[in-house]
């Protein structure tokens, strides 16, 4: 057998040595890690309204200020990053699960089923994610379940069609022939041959896809079609700072730099985990 | 040539065939009736029954896909619920609007981003070469509706360059509709030029590195010619490829873009018709999109059989 081996040693140094994994891994940590004890290290609750303190400037007391109704935005930010998180993740599982099947069958089997399936994947991928998951957000509704839904149907053509170009090299090669001759039935070769093969390149796919749905998420909250109010997310915090935006700044700033600061992290765990995996990918030097 | 366009077109039929598919398959997907979820539960079933002729619901469904294939291909995407018009209208009156803010921020992403890509490809591992990598890859972070807000507030609200949101028609004072549209397409261009940037470096550096070039420069060719005439015509097709899907993308992806700016292309469109839950608009602005893509793929296709004679004989 001739699937790749478990993480050594060796792969952890590099990682280690990657000033870029370390960075992205570093500001994701703490990340999730303010999203996990968002009770414990906000003073106020997310939703909590305190109207004479409305639009308050950050101070010793509100850190990044407050929003039109007095509620704190660092809590609504921790809190939101919840939500974000959720979306993220839950997403990115989805479109794995599903995209990972979809590439996976369609790459090796090839055929008709590969032929149907991949026009499918173009047609899906003709439109853009956006439009395409609020045009499903159309049909099931605004909440988190739904915007989940929405990205996976959205994201899942992308990462169909990039597992099936590594299944399709993976499938010619001469262990995969050589288990087929030594009478391997075909769940056992894509499971113990193929899949150990796709893994790395979905690990590298799954912190893009992480980010971008943080970033569209984001984007339907704020267009009222994602998280209703008044539950946290960086997206509709960011859009009720809109009707501020000229005399309290603060409740936008804040919201984008976490949206940034996650997806540049996810951005640079990504190259990064590309680079360690498959040097010859390189984007940097 | 001509056998090659054949065969472009020959296949971008069937993703032509698919997107109207899924288009179709949104108001089937809808749970319950539709014409109960476009009316609301309040209105009377002669009112249901009529809007389920108007939607073709009371056909059988193959019926009902032939017939709004058949539309389709004749430009007929159906009457929209809410405008008082049909959605090819609907389309057609806000589609320049958003083909415009596309060409415009694809300008600023090319005249940025190639430029970028080429200095720090050829100044590899310099400082030069670091802020273009860093600040592309702060660019691809940057949500672009965050962005934009954030232009509005410097540029609109503080030293007031800059209208902050608003449109004027290119047919009544093409200035203005340029001046209008400085903000948003600044909003979407950047972050698409951080991506132009570095495939334009990542092109440029696997050309730089082949023979030819080295042979060029061995020749006393000077810089400006090894890197302008023949690394970057070379590194076009990928450089190419990425602005044809940008471009695409751009089209359908300023949804936020032209709701923070008030600006009344397909983007507002498409989130009006959600909220009034006006599916032929939302059908129509699917296929107006995915066929424009479509489009775009055909003629970055041939573009690169212009740019690399050897991709027509392939």
């Amino acid at each position: 057998m001739i699937a790749r081996a478990p993480a050594s040693r060796s792969e952890l140094g590099r990682m280690l040595r990657n000033r870029q994994f370390v960075f992205g891994f570093v500001v994701l940590v703490a990340l999730c890690t303010a999203a996990l004890l968002a009770p414990y290290i906000s003073r106020y609750a997310a939703t909590d309204v305190d109207v004479i303190n409305r639009l308050k400037p950050p101070s010793l007391k509100h850190w990044f200020g407050t929003d039109g109704f007095g509620r704190d935005i660092y809590a609504r930010v921790v809190f939101g990053a919840r939500t974000s998180m959720i979306a993220g993740l839950f997403t990115m599982i989805c479109t794995v699960l599903v995209g990972g099947v979809i590439g996976i069958t369609a790459g090796y089997f090839r055929g008709l089923f590969d032929n149907v399936a991949m026009r499918l994947m173009d047609a899906m991928m003709a439109i853009p994610a956006i439009l395409l998951a609020i045009a499903f957000i159309a049909i099931l509704g605004s909440g988190l379940t739904n915007v989940v839904i929405a990205l996976s149907v959205a994201y899942v053509p992308r990462l169909a069609r990039i597992v099936r170009s590594v299944v399709l090299t993976v499938r010619e090669q001469l262990y995969i022939e050589s288990a087929r001759a030594a009478g391997a039935r075909t769940p056992r070769i894509l499971v113990y041959y193929v899949l150990p093969q796709v893994i790395p390149t979905m690990l590298v796919q799954s912190s893009f896809i992480v980010a971008y749905a943080v970033i569209a998420e984001a984007a339907l909250s704020f267009l009222g079609i994602g998280t209703p109010p008044p539950a946290p997310s960086w997206g509709n915090i960011l859009s009720d700072g809109r009707s501020y935006l000229s005399i309290a700044p603060w409740v936008t700033i804040f919201p984008g730099l976490a949206i940034m600061a996650i997806v540049l992290s996810l951005n640079l765990l990504g190259d990064a985990l590309r680079d360690i995996i498959d040097p010859r990918l390189r984007t940097d030097r | 040539m001509g056998m090659f366009l054949a065969q472009r077109v020959l296949a971008l039929l069937p993703v032509l065939f698919l997107v109207v598919v899924i288009a179709f398959v949104v108001l089937q997907l809808i749970p319950g009736d539709p014409a109960v979820v476009i009316l609301g539960i309040e209105a009377t079933p002669e009112k249901i029954a009529a809007m389920r002729t108007r939607l073709g619901l009371d056909q059988p469904l193959p019926q009902q896909f032939a017939t709004y294939l058949l539309s389709v291909i004749k430009g007929d995407l159906g009457r929209s619920i809410f405008l008082d018009q049909t959605v090819a209208q609907a389309i057609a009156e806000r589609a320049p609007v958003s083909l415009l803010l596309a060409a415009m921020s694809l300008f600023w992403a090319i005249l940025l981003g190639i430029p970028a890509g080429i200095v720090a490809a050829t100044r590899r591992g310099s400082a030069v070469d670091d802020f273009v990598m860093t600040g592309s890859l702060l660019g691809m972070s940057i949500p672009s509706f965050w962005l934009g807000l954030n232009l509005i507030l410097v540029f609109g609200v503080w030293v007031k360059w800059f209208p902050t949101g608003g449109y004027v028609a290119a047919s009544t004072d093409l200035g203005a509709a340029l001046w209008h549209l400085m903000l948003p397409s600044l909003s979407l261009g950047i972050i698409q030029m951080a991506q132009i940037g570095r495939m334009t470096r990542s092109a440029m550096l696997e050309t730089l590195s082949q023979d030819y070039i080295r042979t060029a420069r061995a020749k006393g060719l000077s810089e400006f010619v090894v890197v302008g005439k023949h690394a970057l015509r070379n590194s076009l097709l990928s450089i190419v490829t990425v602005i044809g899907i940008i471009f695409a993308e751009l089209l359908g992806g300023a949804i936020i873009t032209e709701q923070i700016f008030s600006i009344p292309g397909i983007g507002q469109m498409v989130i009006t018709a959600v909220a009034q839950r006006d599916y032929p608009v939302i059908q129509g602005a699917l296929i107006m999109v995915g066929a424009v893509y479509v489009l775009i793929n055909f003629l970055t296709d041939i573009t690169y059989g212009i740019i690399d004679p050897r991709v027509r004989i392939v």
